[in-house]
């Protein structure tokens, strides 16, 4: 003590320091030099990060109460995620893969879900009785279909909702829903705030207080006057009160959100997207009528019902009537001296081409005979002797030389042996068949002829058209029909008399084995009154 | 560049031309026959001043005369101003003064240019010159501007513009 005394005097000007000096000096005497290497040690970094360390989980659990330290940690927080992720960005995909998938599959059957409820909506309306006058009823209207369905059937239906900004009268962002006819967002809320400036002047109503309703017809535009910001919804018919409930609660979270945005609003309007979601909230509307949760598309059914009736319908028809026609082709072809060539079908009106022999039933007796629940049968016969002629009925010929009957009969032979080939499917002659056309042309003259001299009736020749196996029945007997026309059309387009010529149609001839393209063809035949 | 969103407010006396010169820049329309604007009237239109688009939003406000005032609220938030006077009422450009002061009141330190508008009657202008001398020396722009003849009026909203922009 004597010693510190003794310093102080020595030198008062410079007492803070020396006092300092004495307490060092008395602290190694009192506690030795040890002390001093100790308590460096207890105020060294390390130390002090062990220290922190010690109480770092206590004082963040303390901190947590006040604001401060999220706003703190925030960005340091995103940096280290932004490193992390940087780092190894498959340790984070591993760790949001179970939160992502769920909430992915979620809401694609939400969507999915929701477009077959569209979709079956739609369909009731487009389909039914009140949906048609609904249309009827708009056109009259002048609106378009969706908001008279609209106005049908909802009690309200907010169309439009707007932020603006309170002191521009700038629209700061907007939402429309998809149905609705609205005019410009930004002239509107332009409108609506020298709207609210007007009103606000003309009564000298104070700057808090503002517009809080317009109606105009029906429709009716709610405001919520926050303190910078203006939220409007504009609404077709009475709001209830969840839904202006709604709009307040939405005006105090986009003043909560963007309270700084709001204060500092410059123009830029891009940092007010991030409102969609919540103006989203108050596009609202109440339905008349509680929508029937999953119903049965029973219309849907009906109209499907009604078609598979009508198709069975036709078809059980079509059945019937194709049986009645084979049950008659085969009537007709078992009646003795009948052939049948081709059968037409015009309304009820069913005409069999035949060939006939002259010693037959006759055609009207047959006719009668034929009577059928589905079809008014007529017949269209070519009278033939098909070989059967009484000759004893004719006067006899006078002796022909033999060369002529020979000849008459080469010549026959020579026309029967003669066949026309097509090619699969077509019905118009291979062009290498026609030089045939003109020697056959050239054996139908001269038979003509060589029948005159021997006094025997004219002969006729049956084109008997054929088919390949492949293909329909009925497709088969048509093509082979055609073939035999076209054949029939050449000759007559030649020169032959049409009465001679009788074209026959006869599908395809299981009995007749031979390879599928020699049954594209069609066969000539003479009738006539000769003898074989 | 985001787009940004600017308030411009058209004031003046009755009869000057402020709606036809609105009309002519958003519409490139004119018609000789004058309707009085009650209230305000607003209009928008797009511009691109340095690669920066902006949204005008055009408040027209009703003519001042001796009994209607300037309904100041009408300007309240606006980023800028065009004061639009007729070359052939001399009276109208007494005016500036006075409508100057009002929107200064209101929005002190937001850019104002002033329209003598009827270009196209130039041979009818006589107002004192020294006036607007005295506006030019101050610092605010004075462009001269036809709706009828589409004269200086793009030109008018770009100055306005880079005005507000470049504050």
């Amino acid at each position: 003590m004597a010693t510190a005394e003794e310093q102080n005097k020595a030198s008062p000007s410079n007492e803070a320091y020396s006092a300092d000096a004495s307490y060092q000096k008395l602290r190694t005497l009192l506690l030795g030099p040890e002390y001093e290497s100790a308590l460096d040690d207890y105020l060294s970094k390390a130390h002090d990060a062990e220290r922190v360390a010690d109480v770092l989980a206590q004082a963040v659990r303390i901190s947590a109460k006040h604001p401060d330290l999220g706003k703190a940690l925030a960005p340091v927080l995103n940096k280290a995620i932004q490193t992390s992720i940087a780092n190894n960005p498959r340790q984070i995909t591993n760790v949001i893969f179970p939160i992502m998938g769920p909430a992915i599959r979620k809401s694609v059957g939400a969507t999915l879900r929701d477009m077959v409820q569209n979709l079956n909506r739609v369909l009731e309306q487009s389909l039914s009785a009140r949906g048609l006058i609904w249309r009827v009823k708009a056109w009259r209207a002048g609106v378009s279909y969706g908001r008279y369905v609209i106005s049908q059937t909802l009690k309200f239906h907010v169309e439009q909702v707007l932020l603006v900004h309170r002191d521009t009268g700038l629209l700061l962002h907007s939402v429309i829903d998809e149905h609705a006819d609205t005019h410009d967002p930004e002239l509107v809320s332009g409108m609506m705030s020298a709207l609210q400036d007007f009103v606000q002047d003309s009564f000298n109503q104070t700057h808090t207080s503002g517009l809080s309703r317009i109606e105009v017809g029906d429709l009716t535009l709610h405001l919520c006057t926050g303190p910078y910001a203006v939220l409007a919804i504009a609404a077709r018919g009475p709001v209830n009160e969840a839904a202006l409930e709604e709009v307040d609660k939405t005006c105090e979270a986009v003043h909560q959100v963007y309270a700084h945005e709001l204060a500092d609003f410059d123009g830029d309007r891009e940092v007010f997207l991030g409102t969609d979601e919540l103006l989203r909230r108050c596009l609202l509307s109440e339905r008349i009528e509680a929508e029937k949760p999953e119903a049965t598309p029973w219309l849907a059914w009906l109209v499907l019902g009604a078609l598979a009736l009508l198709i069975g319908g036709y078809a059980y028809t079509a059945y019937h009537q194709s049986l009645a026609r084979e049950a008659l082709r085969a009537q007709l072809s078992a009646e003795p001296g009948y052939i049948v060539l081709n059968e037409r079908l015009s309304g009820d009106n069913l005409l069999f081409e035949v060939l006939r022999d002259y010693r037959a039933r006759p055609p009207g007796a047959l006719a009668d005979a034929l009577h059928n629940a589905h079809y008014q049968v007529s017949l269209q016969t070519h009278e033939a002797t098909l070989g059967k002629i009484d000759l004893s009925a004719l006067t006899p010929p006078p002796p022909s030389p033999p060369d002529t009957l020979a000849q008459y009969h080469a010549v026959r032979q020579k026309l029967n042996d003669t066949v026309f080939m097509f090619h699969e499917g077509a019905t118009t002659l291979r062009a290498n068949e026609l030089p045939k056309l003109a020697r056959v042309l050239e054996d139908i003259h001269r038979l003509t002829r060589l029948a005159g001299e021997l006094n025997l009736p004219r002969p006729q020749l049956l084109l008997m058209g054929l088919a390949d196996p492949s293909g329909h029945r009925s497709v088969n007997l048509q093509v082979s029909q055609q073939r035999a026309d076209t054949l029939r059309d050449l000759l007559k387009e030649n020169g032959i008399d049409q009465g001679i010529l009788i074209a026959w149609g006869l599908g395809n001839q299981a009995a007749i084995s031979s390879d599928s393209a020699s049954q594209r063809r069609v066969s000539v035949k003479v009738i006539d009154a000769s003898k074989e | 560049m985001n787009l940004v969103a600017k308030k411009v407010c058209m004031v003046g006396p009755f009869a000057v031309g402020k709606t036809s010169l609105v009309r002519q820049y958003v519409e490139s329309l004119f018609s000789d026959k004058y309707h009085t604007t009650i209230g305000v009237k607003i209009s928008k239109k797009l511009v691109t001043h340095r690669a920066q688009q902006v949204q005008l939003m055009l408040w027209d406000i009703e003519g001042v005369d001796a009994f209607t005032e300037l309904r100041a609220s009408y300007l309240r938030g606006a980023s800028g101003i065009l004061l639009v006077v007729d070359g052939t009422r001399p009276a109208t450009i007494q005016q500036i003064a006075e409508l100057r002061s009002i929107v200064q009141t209101y929005l002190d330190g937001v850019p104002l240019v002033v329209l003598i508008n009827k270009s196209d009657l130039r041979h009818d202008w006589h107002f004192d010159e020294g006036n607007i001398e005295q506006l030019r020396e101050e610092g605010i722009k004075v462009l001269e501007t036809s709706a009828k003849t589409n004269t200086g009026v793009d030109a008018a909203f770009a100055t306005l513009t880079q005005e507000m922009l470049e504050r």
